[in-house]
């Protein structure tokens, strides 16, 4: 790493103390996470991508 | 989307951390019009469902509830320093958590494979900071029964598996990694 980019997130680090905490609410996304929690989770969502297996 | 991505931590955006535990962070890039979006970078607080050292990193614009839109399109002035500056707001926060992982989604199958031709093209520059990790998902199929072909399988029984990121890897479209990981290089 150089020292450049040291002196980069040094910077980031230090702004981030003087913010403090100010309770930001996690977003959708990040609450939601990676795509695991949006392939099937219904039985409806089942049955139709075992349709579509058959069908191709 | 730009496929020309050259990732460079000395040349991003101003980023403002919005917490002091880096979770959160923001930088105004150009668009195409020459006006600027506010951007949000955020990683999760809770782990990831199946892999207990690994935080999602979510990015996008915000909406009216402030929460990231992560499916926007943003046509973006310079891609390389939008990404460049994402990431080194999760290099940041690594630095201080060599133990953790940052998981990157894809959204979708078109974007995961556009990141990982960034992730290729800028392989030599981005292994110096980090481990580079794919994930795919397995689901089990039940044991053989009258039902096997209703629905054989069990979507409560997910395997993640985890494959270390070499140069030069070539994975077809469809066969892309669901999600993308980053450790601090130790």
């Amino acid at each position: 790493m150089t020292k450049s980019i040291e002196k980069k997130i040094a910077e980031l680090k230090a702004k981030a103390r003087r913010v403090g905490k100010t309770g930001v609410k996690p977003s959708t996304a990040v609450r939601n996470g990676s795509s695991l929690h949006k392939i099937i989770k219904t039985q409806e969502q089942a049955n139709a991508f075992m349709k579509s297996l058959r069908s191709a | 989307m730009a496929i020309a991505v050259k990732l460079d931590f000395e040349n991003t955006y101003d980023i403002e951390p919005l917490t002091e535990d880096l979770r959160v962070s923001a930088f105004k890039s150009e668009v195409e019009d020459g006006s600027l979006v506010d951007l949000q970078v955020e990683i999760s607080s809770q782990p990831h469902a199946l892999l207990p050292s690994v935080f999602n990193l979510a990015f996008g614009p915000t909406n009216a509830k402030g929460e990231i839109d992560d499916r926007a399109e943003i046509a973006h002035r310079d891609y390389s320093k939008v990404f460049s500056s994402i990431l080194l707001a999760g290099l940041t926060y690594l630095t201080d958590r060599p133990d953790q992982y940052l998981g990157i989604d894809g959204s979708n199958n078109a974007r995961a494979y556009l990141y990982y031709r960034f992730l290729q093209k800028n392989f030599g520059y981005l292994d110096q900071f980090f481990e580079m990790y794919g994930l795919k998902y397995y689901v089990r199929i039940s044991r053989f029964g009258k039902n096997q072909y209703d629905n054989p399988f069990d979507f409560n029984d997910v395997v993640p598996k985890i494959d270390r990121i070499r140069k030069g890897m070539v994975i077809i479209s469809n066969l892309m990694y669901n999600y993308f990981i980053f450790k601090l290089k130790s």
